[in-house]
């Protein structure tokens, strides 16, 4: 298995390489060029990029395995993200590709700190980047080291590897290298997820005696897993931020400014919805046909506590070659997410830090500076990592709390007709993070999206709320 | 040639300005068509409705999701071609 994994790795990182450094052709002179591709990228790129940047190793791992342990209310919950986004995208989306395009944007932070006239917002913003997607980026690298560990090869090998994968496809040519193998990688995602499907429904299932009705019979018996089993509150507190995700998050909203023209802008809309919508059935599909399978064996206690490793379980009886197939492609889904934040987040800092205080900045020590941030956020997320700090995970999953304020902001900012005064998204921020720091102090951040709390509504809510008040009072 | 490049500056303008104009009449419809679309996501919540469901089929809230997923892309698809359609008239 070790050397069926290893050769396939080493196909999967050649291949990308190779990808990367053909890009490079694409690249034109200037920051422009380097973090939003000169707003010249083709509809189908934009749109793999997209579906790659957002579906993370969260999907075949975490969604699989939340769907194993709480049944089809996981789908809920990720096809309201995916039907929301796509809402986001045909109207915000457009308004911001269009202003993006017009004001020469290259930033999140840009939008912001021009639609209300203040630098401190961009600097206070670039700052929340970091702290909160450091902790995200840690982990995936952890994510891809725990699968290398869980093969033998090694923990450390396997941050390192990732580190060394994001650093070289964002350096190489910037949004072009990183936009092109993230549809590389994304390829590679879909295709194994739909051959480990195939495989766990047409083999496994049916060579363990498990037919349709003993399926149905295993996700019904005890507690019914096809129904609703959340209770409102994780519901909400779970979905509420992933609802404005397309908003919040600078590496999908970077993405936002790059398609070419409205042609690219329709293909990017249509190809991700078409993607996220079968790789959100496929990964929800696992987790089900994992929960018949595990029930078969009369395992299910044995996972209770530890969800996510399922699907490594699960896949281990599979075909040494299918296997480490798919293993990859958890790899490529890791590598794809990390590289498009530090490029976001690295673009920000150079922006905000750089061309804007300097008087007349120069394009070539812009990208220096990003290669610079971008190294230094991979070594301090490979330290997060490999030390094993445990919260940083659980500071991964609030990461999207600590984010959540940037919505109302940035609606305001495109909508409302009267600008705001400066100080107001400040206060709303601050606002904002007061309660999802609160939050994080009495619940732990691994409960920081579900813990009800006041009127027994999770934080998230409280967060919009704090947030948004601040915008609406006269 | 001054007139003419003025002529042309003018003219980006106000095709912006008509198009950002008629964005914000549609923007309240937009936002109604998205709270009830996502609304309904959240419908399952209330456990006799998601019962009642399961009830007539295993897999009904299942399906209820993928087909308010695939209604609202194809709302999001059909507003996508009237927003790109506002800036080519």
């Amino acid at each position: 298995m070790i050397v069926e994994f290893i050769a396939i790795l080493v196909l999967f990182f050649v291949g990308g390489s190779i990808i990367a450094v053909y890009s490079r052709r694409f690249l034109g002179a200037g920051s422009r060029e380097f973090f939003v591709g000169g707003y010249r990228v083709g509809g189908f790129l934009s749109a793999m990029t997209y579906a790659a940047t957002t579906y993370s190793a969260f999907m075949m791992i975490g969604l699989a395995g939340l769907t194993f342990a709480t049944g089809i209310t996981a789908l809920g919950f990720e096809l309201a993200y995916l039907a929301s986004t796509l809402l986001l995208l045909s109207t915000v989306g457009v308004f911001m590709w269009r202003r993006a395009r017009e004001r020469r944007w290259i930033s999140p932070t840009d939008m912001l700190t021009e639609l209300y006239s203040s630098k401190v917002l961009g600097v206070v913003i670039a700052v929340l980047y970091l702290f909160a997607l450091v902790p995200y980026t840690s982990a995936q690298l952890k994510g891809i080291g725990e699968i290398f560990a869980s093969l033998g090869i090694g923990f450390e090998v396997g941050v390192i590897f990732a580190a060394f994968a994001t650093a070289l496809w964002t350096i190489v040519a910037g949004l072009w290298s990183v936009a092109s193998t993230d549809a590389y990688q994304g390829i590679w995602v879909l295709v194994s997820s739909l051959a480990a499907i195939l495989w766990l429904y047409l083999f496994l299932l049916p060579s363990n005696g498990i037919n349709y009705t003993k399926f149905v019979e295993y996700l019904t018996k005890g507690q019914n897993l096809l129904t609703f089993t959340w209770s409102p509150q994780i519901f909400i507190g779970m979905t509420l931020p992933w609802l404005f995700f397309a908003l919040t998050n600078p590496q999908v909203v970077q993405r936002l400014y790059i398609p070419r023209d409205e042609k690219a802008f329709r293909r990017m809309t249509k190809y991700f919805s078409i993607y996220g919508f079968t790789y959100t059935l496929i990964c929800v599909m696992l987790g089900l046909g994992y929960r018949a399978y595990i029930s078969g064996l009369g395992m299910v206690q044995q996972f209770a506590s530890n969800r996510d490793a399922v699907a490594p379980f699960v896949l281990s009886k599979a075909h040494a070659i299918l296997a480490a197939i798919v293993f990859t492609s958890i790899i490529a889904a890791a590598i794809s997410t990390a590289d498009s934040i530090v490029l976001s987040v690295a673009s920000a800092i150079s922006r905000e830090f750089y061309e804007k205080v300097v008087a007349s900045p120069k394009e070539r020590i812009s990208i220096a500076i990003s290669n610079s941030v971008t190294i230094v956020m991979l070594i301090i997320a490979v330290m997060f990592a490999i030390a094993k700090v445990g919260y940083v995970v659980e500071l991964s999953v609030a990461s999207s709390a600590y984010l959540l304020p940037l919505a109302p902001i940035t609606l305001v900012a495109l909508f409302k007709k009267q600008r705001k005064r400066c100080w107001e998204p400040i206060i709303s921020l601050v606002l904002g993070e007061a309660v999802a720091a609160y939050a994080t102090l009495c619940y732990g951040p691994a409960k920081v999206l579900t813990a009800p709390m006041a009127l027994s509504m999770p934080a998230p809510v409280w967060i919009l709320i704090a947030s948004v008040m601040p915008l609406i009072l006269p | 040639m001054f007139k003419k490049a003025f002529k042309v500056l003018y003219s980006g303008f106000s095709l912006n300005k008509r198009f950002m104009v008629k964005t914000l009449q549609r923007g309240a419809k937009y936002v109604l068509l998205y709270l009830a679309s996502i609304s309904l996501f959240f419908a399952p919540m209330y456990k006799p409705f998601s019962d009642e469901l399961t009830s007539l089929h295993s897999f009904l809230l299942a399906i209820y999701w993928c087909i308010l997923t695939i209604i609202s892309i194809a709302i999001g698809l059909k507003v996508l071609d009237k927003m790109l359609m506002g800036v080519d008239k």
